[in-house]
């Protein structure tokens, strides 16, 4: 019957294509491709959520835009944003990493 | 309009889902657009140049064209992100269906029990479905037109359906309406040869019906069928059909054997069909038209433009499908000399025609009339469908 779960395949059948010389270039380049798909949807949904409590008068999206945070949360936004990059591009400093460590 | 629940709407995707469709579509936009015209621009001020000076003149053809692109950065990136975002197209409209899915089964079913618009769908699991089919999946679609996960599967009609409307929800043109193929030959027949009504018209490889249904709205009279080997698409656009009122005939058949009888349809017609069959069978299937013709009966097929009328940049850029779609014959489809290959299956050259019919909802009526009536149309973006090249023939 019908009602049993479907997982549809999500592999198309046939060679995957590859367009560089290293096909790990295209893989990554299918990686960054879904990140930036995610982040327009999580972009997408900060959207909704702003809207939404804008709609209901909570906060509206002028104040958000006019938003400044002050000097001790600049500090902390600041460590954060730092902390992100290196752990994102954490793979250029591997190897330094390791010469250093040994 | 009936109260059986149309297939074709029924799907919900959740917040984000909907918001990742929403991104393929524009990324797909922009690919198609935006980024094809940069990749141009690199072809034209850098890449022809080179060539010409290297051999002392422009390429000859889109193989040609191919080889000087292969490696460069903007050919690599581009069709990387194209490749992605034909991917993505599917996987962004998967997981709302396979969470509705016995739902939209129970609609396909009430659908055929009800049957209110008074079509028919008529299945044969012992159909040949071709091994181009059933080793690769066209268009990356995975699980192709005619795989079934559970029993009176629609699966990938829906994916089919849903995919589609992603994969064209950025083009300017295409937003409008699905069947622009259909509702733009349809018109245009209307005006260029009012005289002709058919009272029986065949889509061949009609997949979910989209290009089916506009042949009813524009000859209500007629009885339209359409076959395809997919017997999921086939139950999915019964269905859908039905619940929009459309009497439609869906039939499981291979076109290159149909079954119908001889001098049986006034008007057999196609979209997008024969760059995804071989070449052996494209002849078949045009043998077979004829056969099913009705004398002083038209058949006009709507294809991308053999490449001997585009330039070779347009068919390297067409043909990249060929090599990075699964779509393994539209190179050697578009390179088939037509009205030769017409006049060898039996269609007389005088009674032949090949025609670029402007989309129909996105052309000034005025300027689709003045095609309809004899001009032609200056438009040639076969790619992004601004313009349809079809062709065929009368019997």
């Amino acid at each position: 019957m019908s009602d049993k779960t479907v997982n549809l395949p999500l592999r198309a059948k046939g060679k995957r294509a590859t367009f560089y010389k290293d096909p790990a270039v295209d893989q990554l380049f299918a990686i960054v491709t879904m990140l930036t798909q995610e982040l327009s949807v999580a972009f997408d949904r900060i959207e909704t959520v702003e809207r939404m409590l804008d709609k209901s008068g909570v906060i509206s999206r002028a104040d958000i835009e006019a938003y400044k945070p002050g000097e001790q949360e600049e500090g902390e936004r600041t460590q954060r944003r730092d902390e992100y990059i290196g752990r994102v591009f954490n793979i250029l400093h591997q190897e330094a990493a390791s010469l250093r460590d040994s | 309009m009936s109260n059986i629940r149309n297939v074709g709407e029924m799907v919900e995707p959740n917040h984000d889902e909907y918001n990742r469709q929403r991104f393929v579509s524009i990324l797909r936009k922009k690919v198609l657009m935006d980024f094809a015209g940069d990749m141009k621009t690199i072809y034209q001020k850098k890449v022809e140049p080179n060539f010409e000076k290297k051999h002392g003149r422009k390429p000859k053809d889109g193989r040609e064209v191919r080889k000087a692109m292969l490696h460069e950065p903007v050919f690599e990136g581009w069709s990387s992100l194209r490749y992605n975002a034909q991917l993505m197209t599917w996987w962004s409209v998967q997981p709302a269906i396979e969470r509705d899915l016995s739902d939209l089964i129970q609609a396909a079913k009430d659908a055929r029990a009800a049957n209110p618009a008074g079509g028919s769908l008529e299945l044969n699991p012992d159909v040949d479905v071709p091994r181009e089919i059933t080793e690769l999946d066209v268009h990356l679609m995975p699980g192709c037109f005619h795989t079934e996960y559970t029993d009176d599967d629609v699966a990938q009609g829906a994916v089919y359906h849903y995919g589609t409307t992603v994969f064209s929800g950025g083009l300017p043109h295409r937003r409008i309406t699905k069947g622009g193929v259909a509702s733009s030959i349809a018109n245009y027949l209307k005006l260029a040869h009012p005289e002709f009504k058919p009272k029986r018209i065949l889509d061949m490889g009609c997949t979910a019906g989209a290009n089916t249904t506009p042949y009813k709205e524009v000859y209500p009279e007629a009885e339209v069928h359409g076959i395809d080997v997919g017997a999921p698409l086939l139950r999915f656009g019964h269905a859908r059909a039905e619940a929009e009122g459309a009497a439609l005939h869906f039939r499981q058949a291979n076109a290159t054997d149909t079954g119908y009888p001889d001098n049986h349809f006034d008007f057999i017609t196609s979209s997008f069909f024969f760059h995804e069959v071989s070449v052996p069978d494209t002849k078949k299937i045009f043998k077979e038209c004829l056969r099913i013709l009705k004398p002083g009966g038209l058949m006009l097929h709507m294809e991308l433009p053999p490449s001997a009328l585009t330039d070779p940049y347009y068919n390297f850029y067409l043909d990249w499908d060929a090599f990075y779609n699964n779509e393994p014959h539209y190179e050697k489809f578009r390179g088939l000399d037509f009205p030769e290959a017409l006049a060898e299956c039996g269609f007389e050259k005088d009674k032949q025609l090949m025609v670029r019919i402007p989309n129909f909802a996105s052309t000034p009526p005025d300027e689709f009339k003045a095609v309809a009536t004899g001009g032609d149309t200056m438009r040639r973006d076969h790619g992004n469908g601004a313009v349809w090249f079809t062709f065929g023939s009368w019997k």
